[in-house]
């Protein structure tokens, strides 16, 4: 029988011990799996920079197509503007017409024009003649009643004798709330 | 320094190099993995770009005849309000309006320089002076020949005297216009 006398730490350990298999094999595990954690990433990321390469290069396709989709809209947001601005033009002026249709519709029979003036000016003069004075007033209560006029001012009504017939020359001015400049 | 003191340092020195490499290895693939997750967002994104890129390019054809469509219309917008003021073209339209409505033009003025549109400075009114002798419906017709003219012509000022009394449509009237003829500032 051989008696050891050297002490624990000493003694010359076993190669492999459980405990060390263990522990070594833990380490190797995690090292590894450290290491395909990280080249996975790694092959995910490369296949996803392709994915989005191949989308950019999909899009670069249509770029010539949108290029051109773009400037015809440009255009023709620019010949739209371009209507809009002449329909803008023609709502700076008086509509002439429209006035002379609402004027020979609320003028009573008894009278007439002799004169009718459209300024620019948001302003209308009209100068006539009636057989009385109570036709002016229908004349100018038709004139207040017209949209296209806003309000109506009698300036003047002088009194005209021709032998027996009585006339009364009048001039109204008439606001019609529209002007060019 | 014994033999067992070597051991313990080389096993140091091999622990240091393992968290090294096992920190490292955790450490980059975080990295790619954040990467990733951002480029997942943008790859989503550019799937809809292209998406929509590619619906918007089929609507080419389209656009084209819708182009050909508008190019006309700008042409004749070009005709309608050009650049200058074209006196030639105009008092050949005029004339031909005239014309047409049985107006006869006894004068014809085209005042000096151009006035500017008020909120429009684009548009430019070169301002024409215009006597006319005709009955009530030739102006009637002859004012909406104007507003269907080749050119965009406005009449600004509108004075309308009886010329002589007579019955209904002999009732001649003289008229003096003012027509606005509007051009283009710019190209």
């Amino acid at each position: 029988m051989r008696i050891n006398l050297l002490p624990v730490e000493y003694r010359p350990q076993p190669a492999l011990s459980l405990p060390r298999v263990l522990l070594i094999t833990g380490l190797s595990v995690f090292l590894c799996a450290t290491l395909v954690f990280c080249g996975f990433n790694y092959f995910q990321l490369k296949n996803l920079e392709e994915q989005y390469d191949t989308l950019v290069e999909q899009i670069a396709v249509y770029d010539r197509a949108i290029a051109e989709i773009e400037e015809i809209e440009a255009f023709i947001a620019r010949v739209r503007r371009w209507e809009t601005e002449v329909a803008e033009i023609d709502r700076l002026y008086h509509p002439g017409r429209a006035i002379f249709w609402s004027l020979a519709a609320a003028l009573p029979d008894e009278i007439w024009l002799t004169e009718v003036a459209v300024s620019g000016e948001e302003k209308l003069t009209i100068r006539g003649d009636s057989l009385n004075l109570t036709v002016m007033g229908r004349f100018l209560q038709n004139i207040n009643q017209n949209p296209l006029f806003q309000a109506s001012s009698l300036k003047e009504v002088r009194e005209n004798i021709y032998g027996e017939v009585i006339s009364y020359q009048f001039e109204v001015e008439i606001e019609t709330g529209r002007g060019p400049f | 320094m014994n033999r067992k003191n070597k051991k313990l340092v080389l096993l140091i020195l091999l622990g240091i190099l393992y968290l090294l490499a096992a920190g490292w290895a955790v450490v980059t693939g975080c990295t790619y993995l954040g990467r990733s997750r951002d480029l997942v967002m943008e790859i989503e994104k550019k799937e809809n770009e292209l998406r929509a890129v590619r619906e918007r390019a089929h609507t080419l054809p389209e656009r084209r005849e819708e182009y050909l469509k508008y190019h006309e219309k700008a042409e004749n917008l070009t005709l309608f309000v050009p650049t200058r003021e074209e006196q030639e073209r105009f008092i050949v339209e005029l004339e031909r309006l005239a014309g047409s409505a049985g107006v006869r033009i006894r004068s014809c003025r085209m005042q000096e320089g151009a006035g500017s549109l008020s909120e429009m400075p684009a548009y430019q009114a070169y301002r024409w002076d215009v006597l006319l002798t005709s009955r009530y419906r030739q102006l009637d017709d002859f004012l909406a020949l104007l507003d269907k003219a080749d050119r965009l012509v406005k009449v600004a000022d509108m004075t309308v005297r009886s010329a002589s009394a007579g019955e209904g449509e002999d009732y001649i009237l003289n008229v003096d216009l003012k027509l606005d003829l509007i051009v283009r500032a710019g190209g």
